[in-house]
């Protein structure tokens, strides 16, 4: 095997503990934040990894330079779906698909108990503590969520905002 | 290895198509079938056919994964009971899907053990394949020797979008609000990247449909799934009346595939005869327009689009 | 080289099983969503490697089409969680 070669190989390796890894993380985490963490992290270094082996594989520039472009289209793809489907869970709602009982988006924070989940009155009320006082209800101080402004009040700064535990404004 | 390989896309391929009908969860069934159209790709990727994994991966894996999406949306709007699904399967299921199962499977055996027939279709096309304009055999099935089923399915899809107007009627089905998260500056860094690459994707993939893989389906796809983030963003809202680039997009591929055939017809060569290379970028750049104006008004579930308000 | 990307490939899509168990017990429809990210991902690793291994560079174009595309569910999910809308349309 050349140079190349095994040095593809390395690559491919440690891609695919990284993938192993971001699978771990999403069966074995205990909430849907971290889980989506853990997932995006690695996949997308796993990705880069993969696209750095197959780049020097492919020995063609214009093959390297497609790579790079799908990696790069592959973190955008995977920041903002994380931010989303983060941002999404993040909404108090009984987003309960029917037919299987109960199933609640809830806050962070809250455990889930598959049937006996949170019902959506003390979501939101947990929800509403969270607003008011900026705190988790256990306590700790954590980052503020984007605040709900109407549509046309959204500057854009929200998300961008550094995390600074303040009151709802 | 490739053995393996195949065998566990093959046994995934099967549970996932399980998962999806099973019904416990609509949601979840919604979620298998998507990634049902991703393993399929995967498939389609192992059997050696790249137009169709191309094909899979554009339709089967973004724009039906949204569309079902959106009708989960709906039928959300419409009440907590409308996900729930429907009454368990009859006794009858499991008998019958193992005959058909039993047909199948029989079917196939007997088909792999025909002798290859003489004289069939693909060999012949295969011989005629360096006489042509363009190289990929799949481009010259489409338009140069089945071009007459390309023109019907062109005017299937007219038809399509004729019928889901008609079933919908004129005041179009119940408003879907925008949700506020796609005011995200995060979105819109998207559509600013996605947009454009889409344009250039199929635009690529049109142009190197006549050699490798490729054609107009597929850039089709790729130019209806920025259409498709577009309206899911807001950025292109519906509109009860459809404007001059919604009607002539509509009809522009079949307009042009035949008066192409037409033309050619008058000229003495046959009908819907491609006189070279350029003749079929020309039919599958108007098929490229008509496919992705079908699509994105299928799924705006409008007669037009607007450009919608700034987030 | 040939049985090693094979063998990755192989790998990658027994982390896609794993995934499975995660649309399948996920509490959550965003634990789902989730796992469709995932799925989304490995299949282009999947891709790119079998491109390589056979041969057929018309893979990566597969790969480049997934990828573009792997936002759009995750757009079309956003709207389920019953947040504000803007209730806006044109």
């Amino acid at each position: 095997m050349s140079i190349l070669q095994v040095a593809a190989t390395i690559l491919l390796v440690l891609g695919g503990f990284f993938y192993f890894a971001g699978t771990v993380g999403l069966l074995r985490f205990p909430d849907v934040h971290s889980r989506l963490h853990a997932l995006t992290k690695a996949d997308n270094l796993g990705l880069g990894l993969v696209c750095l082996a197959m780049a020097l594989l492919g020995g063609s520039w214009r093959g390297a330079a497609m790579l790079l472009v799908i990696w790069l289209l592959g973190l955008l793809a995977a920041t903002v779906s994380c931010h989303l489907v983060a941002q999404a869970a993040l909404e108090p709602a009984a987003a309960g698909d029917g037919g299987s009982g109960g199933e609640a988006i809830a806050p962070m924070g809250r455990s889930y108990g598959g049937a006996d989940a949170v019902t959506e009155a003390s979501a939101e009320e947990a929800d509403a503590t969270r607003r008011r006082t900026g705190a988790w209800p256990d306590g700790s101080i954590a980052e503020q969520p984007a605040p709900r402004r109407s549509a046309d009040t959204s500057s854009g700064a929200s998300p961008a905002d550094p995390p600074t535990p303040r009151g709802d404004p | 290895m490739s053995l393996a390989l195949d065998g566990l896309l093959a046994i995934a391929l099967v549970v996932l198509a399980l998962q999806v009908v099973a019904g416990a969860s609509l949601f979840r069934g919604i979620v298998m079938f998507v990634v049902f159209g991703l393993v399929m790709a995967l498939a389609w990727a192992r059997l050696r056919a790249p137009n169709l994994a191309l094909a899979e991966a554009a339709i089967g894996a973004g724009i039906s994964g949204a569309l079902l999406m959106l009708g989960y949306r709906r039928l959300r709007a419409a009440g907590p009971e409308a996900t729930r699904p429907g009454p368990r399967s009859s006794r009858l299921a499991a008998p019958l899907s193992l005959l058909v199962a039993g047909l199948v499977a029989s079917l196939g055996w007997t088909a792999l053990g025909l002798p290859e027939a003489l004289g069939a279709a693909g060999a012949a096309v295969v011989a005629a394949m360096p006489s042509q304009a363009v190289a990929n055999p799949v481009t010259a099935v489409l338009l140069v020797f089945r071009g007459y089923d390309t023109l019907l399915e062109l005017a299937v899809l007219l038809v399509a979008l004729a019928g889901a107007r008609a079933v919908e009627g004129p005041a179009g089905p119940a408003e879907l609000a925008t949700p506020t998260m796609t005011g995200l500056p995060i979105v819109g860094a998207l559509l600013a990247a996605l947009v454009p690459l889409s344009v250039l994707v199929a635009g690529y993939l049109v142009h190197a449909g006549g050699n490798a893989p490729g054609g107009a389906f597929q850039g089709g796809a790729v130019l209806a799934a920025a259409g498709v983030l577009l309206v899911l963003t807001g950025r292109l809202v519906p509109h009860p009346v459809p404007g001059p680039v919604e009607r002539w997009g509509a009809v522009l591929g079949l307009l042009v595939f035949s008066a192409l055939g037409l033309v050619m017809l008058a000229r003495g060569q046959g009908m819907l005869s491609m006189p070279g290379a350029w003749a079929i970028y020309l039919v599958e750049s108007a098929m490229l327009v008509s496919i992705a104006t079908t699509l994105v008004l299928l799924l705006g579930a409008a007669p037009g689009l607007r450009r919608g308000p700034l987030p | 080289m040939n049985t090693l990307l094979e063998g990755f490939a192989l790998f990658l899509l027994l982390n896609l099983g794993a995934g499975m168990i995660r649309v399948w017990r996920g509490p959550s429809p965003a634990d789902r969503m989730s796992a469709a990210l995932l799925f989304g991902s490995t299949t282009v690793a999947m891709l790119l490697v079998l491109a390589e291994a056979t041969g057929q560079p018309a893979l990566a174009d597969v790969a480049l089409l997934f990828v573009m595309l792997a936002a759009i569910l995750s757009v079309a999910f956003v709207g389920l969680a019953r947040g504000k809308s803007t209730g806006k349309r044109g």
